[in-house]
């Protein structure tokens, strides 16, 4: 395995390691609450990595990845409710509708120089908006009345059990995961680094940018579009209120700048902090309130962790950009 | 035989016209040198031959391909490398990380280990060696023209265009990096250079180019140009910088 790095094996290996314990383990011993809250922060962990693999790694903040989510459920509801296909067939369908969504949008953004900047947050908030329309007047989606998914799903395997939610969580929060171990060690992470240190620069060197940074957005989006599929059975009934709300962008942003993009394991701690935080204050009664200390302490990480706590935490350690053998790069610094 | 010609390059900002009709050819393993007083269109003409400024009208062509719409990076793997004026290291990168991108991405496509190797080798050539696997911030300003350099070599290009890498440097300095321009020409790699020091530059090219306005003013040899009043008097009668 020649493009990948030596050094990724471990991080490879704590992952899987982890997601093991966890399918194994919490859905035999968790309670019915611990093993929802659990598939929630799972689904969060997806989002927030597969956000970090693009946006934190090219310093492209996309605020449209919401819509690959909110699409990925959709897709996954119009085809369990429209077809007699199976839910991994619906969860693929999602994955690649969302990609091929993220293919169209990042060919044409990303074509312009004029949007190389702050624009790009922009275009990816109209994107937001135009989706959510599109998707309230689509018939076959959802045509403004809202989608019932349980009645598709029960007596399936995906609907018969909450366990079985967590496992698909835990399987895709294993892939993004992967994925974004590979975009910190591998060609393509060295390249995606050095777009966010200087484009330009990154060109004159040979970097392809154009290409990676629309192939990077299509991976992401992708991701969060399967992250789709299993919400969708979740949910049980979707609309367009609760599937494009705004605040999960957010959310997902704020969870991968709480966690640091030092490290690739970064915006699961993020993802962990957010939505522990967000029961814990649930359990105490006000949802606004909820959100303003959310919102508070996001203020107090960056004060005192100004990279996060991944960035926090590597502090004491290395840091690389092209990682390497530690016995080619000899004495580091 | 000529591997770099322009032909008729124009570029305009808005209604500014930053080149007129320039015209250049660079051949294999030649330094030619580009004066002209402040605001002649030097850095401009290098960012239209490396591809970071689209032209407006003319013509790009490189060992005999049309380049004058291909990117920069497509540019860079046919073998144009170049260096900024302003050093621009990539500040997340360490030292070797920045020069080994070249590698990696360049016309050699190497795995990341051969390309951090072969990133020591030319930092060693260069006289950063010993700064191999620090980070950016510790560098001067002379070794950060120096990796701009090492990291332009590192391309393994066959043209290499320098824009005032010797700017700011002090003498000692500055007869550093006049050898190391001289000894890219015992490597068959042509170079174009831009410098405000013209004594510098008139020292090493083979062949000198001078733009004026946006147009080509003279070309030759270092003692026509430098003796052709026309020459004398832009440099007189406009910005006095050499």
């Amino acid at each position: 395995m020649n493009w990948l790095d030596p050094s990724a094996r471990r991080p490879f290996a704590i992952l899987a390691a982890g997601v093991l314990l966890a399918i194994v383990l919490v859905p035999a011993v968790g309670t019915s609450f611990a093993v929802t809250f659990g598939f929630q922060f799972l689904i969060w962990t997806c989002l927030a990595l597969s956000w970090a693999v693009f946006s934190g790694n090219t310093g492209y903040a996309s605020f449209g990845h919401g819509v690959f989510f909110g699409i990925g459920t959709y897709i996954t509801a119009a085809v369990l409710r429209e077809t007699n296909f199976s839910f991994v067939v619906a969860m693929l369908v999602a994955g690649l509708v969302a990609g091929a969504l993220a293919l169209v949008v990042g060919l044409a953004v990303f074509s312009s120089p004029r949007f190389a900047g702050d624009l790009f947050g922009l275009v990816t908030l109209a994107m937001a908006f135009i989706v959510m329309t599109a998707v309230s007047n689509i018939s076959f989606l959802d045509g403004g009345t809202g989608v019932f998914v349980r009645e598709h799903t029960t007596g399936t395997w995906i609907g018969s059990s909450t366990n079985h939610l967590f496992i698909v969580a835990g399987l895709l929060v294993a892939l993004c995961g992967a994925v974004s171990i590979a975009a910190s060690t591998t060609r393509w992470g060295a390249a995606l680094r050095a777009i966010r240190d200087d484009e330009a620069v990154a060109e004159s060197l040979g970097v392809p940018t154009y290409r990676y940074k629309v192939l990077t957005f299509v991976v992401s989006g992708a991701l969060a579009g399967l992250a789709g599929a299993p919400q969708a059975v979740y949910l049980g009934y979707v609309e367009v209120g609760g599937v494009f709300a705004l605040n999960i962008p957010l959310f997902v942003i704020m969870m991968v700048i709480l966690g640091g993009i030092t490290r690739w394991w970064g915006p699961i701690i993020g993802a962990a902090v957010v939505v522990a935080l967000r029961e814990a204050l649930l359990g105490i009664g006000s949802a606004e309130l909820a959100q303003v200390i959310v919102g508070l302490s996001l203020v107090a990480v960056i004060a005192v962790m100004p990279h996060g706590v991944s960035g926090f935490v590597s502090r004491f350690t290395t840091k690389r950009a092209i990682p390497t053998d530690r016995t080619v790069r000899g004495g580091a610094s | 035989m000529t591997m770099l010609k322009c032909v008729d390059v124009t570029k305009r900002f808005g209604g500014v016209t930053a080149l007129h009709q320039v015209g250049i050819e660079v051949s294999p393993g030649e330094i030619v040198g580009l004066v002209g007083p402040n605001g002649s269109g030097k850095t401009t003409l290098l960012s239209c031959i490396a591809g970071s400024l689209p032209v407006t009208a003319g013509r790009i062509e490189f060992v005999d391909r049309e380049i004058t719409r291909s990117s920069p990076h497509h540019r860079a793997k046919l073998g144009i490398a170049r260096t900024f004026q302003v050093p621009r290291p990539l500040d997340s990168f360490t030292v070797v990380e920045n020069v080994a991108t070249s590698c990696m991405f360049g016309r050699d496509r190497m795995s990341r280990t051969a390309a951090l190797a072969r990133g020591r080798e030319v930092l060693d050539r260069v006289g950063l060696g010993r700064h191999a696997d620090g980070e950016i911030g510790a560098l001067t300003l002379h070794e950060r023209k120096f990796l701009e350099i090492a990291r332009a070599l590192a391309l393994d290009p066959k043209l290499i265009l320098l824009d005032e890498v010797l700017g700011g440097l002090n003498p000692k300095e500055t007869d550093e990096g006049m050898e190391l321009i001289a000894s890219l020409r015992d490597d068959g790699v042509a170079v174009v250079y831009i410098e405000h020091n013209v004594r510098a530059v008139a020292s090493l090219a083979d062949r000198m180019y001078v733009l004026n306005r946006g147009r080509n003013l003279a070309t030759g040899t270092p003692e026509k140009v430098l003796a052709d009043p026309a020459v004398i008097a832009a440099y007189l009668g406009g910005d006095v910088d050499a």
